[in-house]
């Protein structure tokens, strides 16, 4: 070996020495550069707002001190400011100045009196707090004088204080009337408009040149809540920067969401979710990240959170997507399948199938099964994907209920073309079309869920039909249609019209010829699909009432029930209780869960067994929205709003009717019922009585077509109401309106003088036109088409609520559109009289 | 092999000096950084206690001439309502030893119950051992009309003075 | 000047707490620096095998030395974390988000925790392959595998302190090993004929509870941070001091 090792204690280390030094240095660097700036991005974002906020700030500035040279404005202040020179020169006169300054040497002398005595006193004072304890725990007489003469020592001291105190305010008084005037004059300065301005832009400029840039945070203690957003997003509570670039921007709608949640008091978090205390990166903040498992919802999936305290979302402002997931849930019956608290009480629009095979034909119904868009515009009913095989087997089940054979009722036997012609008037004068729609017509009310009719003379049997006019609570006990109490012959008539005038060729070319026997393998069959699937969870199914719900459930709010069985709704689940299944690749968040399942339910498994809804994008957004928001937010449960519940119970024959007519399928009476026809809580003082039996014998028009109420015939014999009722149908409606549903607030009988002036009328329609209520009212053929028309309003409202509508029009309907024109009693009143004067062609 | 080993070496020798004050320079710049860093550490970014501005409610929760205490538990001060309906807040830390005195409607005065200390409605000490009135904060209002106490602008009570005279931008005028 | 700056020094107060000088005897100074600590701490004799480090990696030196930085950021740490259930995880959330220099103490502080168990093995590999457990080394032997257990509980205890998902189920598993010791654990062998339950076993113990939970933490919080150290310590010592009363740092002897 020709290289000889040197002896350990020979060898240099110094190239070691200088590369691990080199490393220390350079690590040392790269900890500082990460501490400075890498980890810490809202100093940045602090350093950006803060300049933009000063260049606008000296913008502002500049703009003041231009508006405060206008020469108009420099006149008035030059002129107040020589009146305080003025006045200053006059107090730096030396005899003035000399007077000034004894009264002040003799302020001075007086309070350093003062403060001897109040010295002595607290001396005196703390003297007797201890004689006093002394006297308590030893009861010793000498300790009594000593209190005794110290109390009396004390008084003599404050009577001295009391006139030394009176001598200063005195003196104080002749002080201050020196710079009275001056002071005047300076405030009056100081409240000049512009040069306060000024003052304070200069101050804030000032304050904004070494801006202090530090982590902001909201603290929620109760919550447990930690929100630094504001570190990024500063000054995002401010309603004055709505022009500012994001993140500085205002947030949006500040006035209904942080004007109502004070964000001192919630934070961001609790609605936003993300990771609030992060401050090291924005993916972090939002919590976009591994293992975070709340990411910030994206823009109107933040709605779901209000629901951790709304329970009434039906009438909460700002939650509008939230209202439309409502809709689409109820309308979907996704509670038919899960279980979701607080919905167990909804009507489920699905028919009851156990006597359907009396009602559809079988054709038609295997269509319907395997694709129900397929076969009518707007179904409701999703899509499973049966084959016709399955299809069969599931109707051939419905069938057996009723009967031992399948069957199909051809919609091609002849015409009867009288009774069509007048089944088609009485089609139209009950208005169906506000509630159903045919051929792309109709369907105003979509709340309603009323099957389109555009096919129906090829789905459904006209025996069935003419039973289901006849009471449509004969096959459906929840049905909301109305009982029209029609004649046998309008029955027929009607039936004739539907049935000739509404076919599905298509299907009318398959359908079966003549009856055929049911297999009873078949049933057996279709038996066990229908338990597998579920149908039973949302239709009533003869023999399958009490099977449970085979979905899993979706919101639970009993807290004992969800820990002694170990459930969590939806929005409560950790991600690994999310089954992806094939998706492996997928973001996974609750949000894209819920949007691939809505979008695709087999998506993770193909033998998933829930069905296609074909939803929007919007809608499954709405749904999703919705269904985030099922969760058990603890600490929040001091904030719940609960749902008000309407105790109203109609009573006596008036609730046969309303059963019978539904009429809380449209309207309203003390919270109760639905929202498309108007509120008739305070009906009885809102309308005359005369004009109330007259439109429920035939209604007017008081809105357009779409809005206007069906003739019901009431007031027809009890055959046809199957009612048996001690008098007219109206006029038990009448009576109870007019007693019951009446408000303490409208007066009775308001305007009492029969006849109102000419004059007092021509007052009130001057005050109408200056208003500009033309705009949205009809007055004969004049004025706009928003409210109603006013040319008969006199023989409709009572005085009384025309005079207080006018004074706060939401008096009966919490949501109208028409503003509050602010006016006084007077006007109210002249307006009220005019109104009241437009009663139309009289009817003799 | 060898070669580029001494040639290595001698570089170092040449310039031994200099690199090995290169390296302690390292080191020692690297120690002075660490000991700045651990003092920097123990000074907190954030805060958890209640911050020194915050709101009470708005000028018309108040009566005149009454003292409200319900600020007492949370802030330690009492916002007091003159009879000229000037407000002004007025810290609950005694001056002795900095317990919190109570408020006591009775008697009209603040009692500490650590030693007895007594101070008027206007927070001036009358009896018992503290040596000075009581303190006052700042007291403004937002442009919402909200009253806001600012308690990092302190008002220290002076002996045998009144802090309505000394101080009299403690005093709002509503 | 001087004589006043003298008399001070040479009362009795000012030696009583400040260090002085003794006079220049050739006694005192061999007591000096046989009394002296840290001189004392080097070894009178070295061989040459000892310092070379192709021979020894300095492993053993390396793992003291992580000790020490583990125990100075450890300390550091202890300033802004409260072991309780509603603040440990945001706690070390926040020396990230907050705290200066927070992300890189904790970061030191796992990574010579890490590299604390690498070295001892590596050390101890060491000591295999240079045959230095033999007579009269094995009782250092023995020391050191129990402070190998000591490092590997400190790791293990300190995997908890973070109070997240990964902690809580490592220290759930880990724990639950205590359910199978004899006698001692509930579902060891003879621990049910003596009567040991899941409230009255080892487990129970350790954990102070019969789940995770505050008790858990806050034990993991103590052991970690004083019990463990305390005793390593004192192994450590011992540890040390063996190797100079069993011939100096692995040389033949």
């Amino acid at each position: 070996m020709p290289f000889q090792e040197k002896k350990e204690e020979e060898k240099s280390f110094a190239l070691h020495f200088l590369i691990l030094t080199f490393l220390l240095i350079v690590f040392s660097i790269w900890a500082l550069w990460e501490e400075i700036g890498a980890l810490r991005p809202w100093k940045t974002y602090q350093k950006l707002y803060y300049g933009l906020k000063y260049e606008r700030t000296a913008q502002e500035l500049e703009q003041a001190r231009q508006e405060f040279k206008n020469p108009q404005v420099q006149e008035e202040y030059q002129k107040l400011k020589s009146l305080l020179d003025k006045e200053e020169k006059e107090l730096d006169k030396p005899d003035k100045q000399k007077e000034y300054k004894e009264i002040e040497e003799g302020i001075k002398e007086v309070d350093k009196e003062i403060s001897g005595i109040n010295n002595g006193l607290l001396v005196a004072r703390n003297k007797l707090l201890e004689q006093e304890y002394q006297y308590k725990k030893f009861r010793k007489e000498r300790n009594k004088k000593k209190i005794e003469e110290l109390t009396e020592r004390i008084r003599i001291l404050e009577d001295r204080k009391k006139a030394l105190v009176n001598k200063r305010d005195d003196l104080k008084k002749i002080f201050e009337s020196f710079t009275l005037i001056l002071e005047k004059y300076s405030e009056k300065l100081k409240l000049f408009p512009f040069s306060s301005r000024i003052e304070e832009l200069e101050k804030l400029l000032k304050s904004l040149k070494k801006p202090k840039i530090e982590i902001e945070q909201y603290y929620i203690e109760d919550l447990n809540k930690v929100d630094r957003c504001t570190s990024c997003h500063v000054g995002i509570d401010n309603p004055a920067q709505s022009s500012y670039p994001s993140p500085y921007t205002t947030h949006p709608a500040h006035y209904l969401y942080l004007e109502n949640h004070q964000s001192r008091q919630f934070g961001c978090t609790i609605c936003h979710q993300g990771q609030g205390r992060a401050t090291s990166s924005i993916d972090k903040a939002h919590g976009r990240i591994e293992f975070w498992e709340e990411p910030m919802y994206k823009d109107e999936n933040t709605q779901a959170s209000c629901q951790h305290c709304h329970q009434d979302i039906e009438h909460l402002k700002g939650a509008e997507t939230l209202k439309e997931g409502d809709k689409i849930l109820k309308r979907s019956v996704c509670f038919g399948c899960h279980r979701i608290d607080g919905y167990e009480n909804i009507v489920k629009i699905s028919p009851p199938l156990s006597r359907v095979g009396e009602k559809v034909n079988y054709t038609w119904l295997v269509k319907w099964l395997m694709d129900p868009s397929q076969i009518m515009d707007g179904a409701t009913m999703p899509k499973y994907d049966f084959s016709e095989e399955d299809a069969q087997a599931i109707t051939d089940y419905l069938y057996s209920l009723t009967q031992r054979e399948k069957n199909d009722k051809s919609a091609k036997e002849e015409i009867d073309w009288n009774l069509y012609d007048r089944g088609k008037i009485i089609y139209s004068q009950s208005i169906c079309s506000i509630c159903h729609s045919a051929n792309g017509r109709g369907g105003a009310y979509k709340e309603m869920y009323a099957p389109d009719l555009s096919r129906v003379g090829s789905k459904v049997k006209r025996e069935w039909l003419k039973k289901w006019f006849k009471n449509p609570e004969n096959f459906f006990k929840n049905a909301r249609m109305s009982r029209y109490r029609f004649t046998e012959k309008e029955i027929d008539s009607l039936t004739e019209y539907l049935s000739g005038e509404y076919v599905d060729w298509d299907i009318e070319e398959v359908k079966m010829s003549m009856p055929l026997p049911i297999e009873e393998s078949s049933i057996q069959k279709g038996a066990s699909l229908i338990k597998e699937y579920g149908c039973f969870g949302c239709h009533d199914i003869e023999g399958m009432r009490d099977i449970e719900e085979i979905g899993p459930y979706l919101k639970i709010d009993e807290l004992e029930e969800m820990v002694a069985e170990g459930l969590t709704s939806f929005g409560d689940k950790h991600l690994q209780d999310l089954d992806f299944g094939k998706l492996t690749k997928a973001p996974k968040t609750r949000t894209d869960y819920l949007r691939i399942k809505l979008e695709n339910p087999r998506a993770f498994r193909d033998d998933a067994k829930m069905p296609q809804y074909n939803l929007s994008e919007e809608e499954i957004n709405a749904l999703v929205t919705l269904v985030l928001g099922f969760s058990k937010e603890e600490p929040l449960v001091r904030y719940r709003i609960e749902k008000e519940v309407s105790d109203y119970q109609p009573t006596g024959e008036f609730a046969e009717i309303l059963e019978d007519v539904k009429c809380l399928s449209c309207h309203k009476i003390y919270r109760k019922g639905a929202d498309y026809a108007p509120d008739l809580s305070i009906e009885g003082s809102k309308v005359k009585e005369e004009w109330l039996s007259n439109y429920l014998k035939s209604p007017d028009i008081i809105r357009p077509m779409i809005e206007q109420m069906p003739k019901f015939n009431l007031g027809r014999e009890s055959q046809m109401s199957g009612l048996k009722l001690s008098k007219n149908e109206m006029d038990i409606i009448t009576d109870y309106i007019m007693t019951v549903l009446v408000s303490d607030e409208i007066p009775k009988n308001f305007l009492k003088e029969k006849n109102i002036s000419q004059a007092e009328i021509e007052k009130g329609r001057l005050i109408y036109f200056e208003k500009g209520c033309q705009a949205c009212h009809q007055i004969g053929r004049e004025g706009g088409g928003v409210g109603p028309p006013l040319t008969t309003v006199g023989s409709r409202l009572t005085p009384g609520y025309i005079y207080k509508h006018l004074l706060n029009p939401r008096i009966s309907n919490i949501n109208t559109v028409e503003p509050n024109l602010g006016l006084s009693d007077e006007e109210a009143l002249s307006l009220m009289k005019f109104l009241s004067n437009l009663q139309g062609k009289k009817k003799r | 092999m060898k070669g580029i080993f001494e040639s290595l070496e001698e570089i170092l020798l040449s310039r031994r000096d200099f690199l090995v004050k290169l390296g302690w320079g390292g080191i020692i710049s690297f120690l002075i950084g660490s000991a700045i860093a651990t003092v920097k550490f123990f000074f907190p970014r954030v805060l958890f206690e209640s911050p020194a501005r915050f709101t009470v409610g708005k000028p018309e929760d108040y009566s005149f001439g009454k003292v409200n205490a319900s600020y007492k538990d949370s802030h330690r001060i009492c916002v007091v309502r003159k009879e000229d309906g000037s407000f002004f807040c007025v810290s609950l830390i005694c001056t002795h030893l900095g317990c919190t005195a109570n408020w006591k409607p009775s008697e009209g005065i603040f009692h500490c119950p650590c030693h007895g200390s007594k101070f008027d409605r206007m927070g001036i000490n009358f009896a018992g051992p503290a040596p000075r009135p009581l303190d006052r904060f700042k007291l403004d209002h937002t442009p919402e009309g909200e009253l806001i106490v600012d308690k990092s602008v302190i008002y220290k009570g002076i002996f045998g003075m009144n802090s309505d005279v000394i101080y009299p931008q403690s005093l709002l005028k509503v | 000047m001087r004589n006043i700056f003298k008399y001070i020094t040479e009362t009795q107060l000012w030696k009583s707490i400040f260090r002085h000088d003794y006079e220049d005897t050739p006694r005192n100074r061999a007591l000096q620096i046989l009394g002296n600590v840290f001189l004392h701490l080097h070894p009178a004799r070295i061989t040459r095998l000892g310092v070379k480090l192709k021979h020894t990696w300095c492993m053993g030196g390396i793992t003291f030395f992580l000790f020490i930085i583990l125990t100075v950021t450890g300390v550091l740490l202890m300033f802004y974390y409260r072991p309780t259930v509603a603040d440990a995880y945001w706690d070390m959330k926040d020396l990230e988000f907050t705290v200066r220099f927070g992300l890189l103490l904790r970061n030191i502080h796992r990574w010579a925790g890490h590299l604390m168990v690498i070295t001892i093995m590596l050390h101890m590999f060491r000591v295999f392959m240079t045959g230095s457990y033999k007579p009269p080394r094995e009782f250092n032997w023995v020391l050191g595998v129990v402070l190998l257990v000591l490092t590997l509980l400190l790791s293990f205890t300190g995997y908890l302190l973070p109070w997240d998902q990964l902690g809580f189920w490592a220290i759930t598993v880990g724990t639950n090993m205590a359910r199978a010791a004899p006698v001692i654990g509930h579902e060891g062998p003879l621990g049910e004929i003596i009567g040991t339950t899941v409230y009255n076993d080892l487990r129970f113990a350790l954990l102070g509870g019969s789940q995770v939970g505050a008790n858990a933490l806050l034990r993991a919080y103590v052991w970690h941070c004083i019990g463990i150290p305390i005793i390593a310590i004192v192994f450590m010592a011992v540890h040390f001091w063996r190797v100079r009363k069993d011939g100096g740092i692995s040389g033949p002897l």
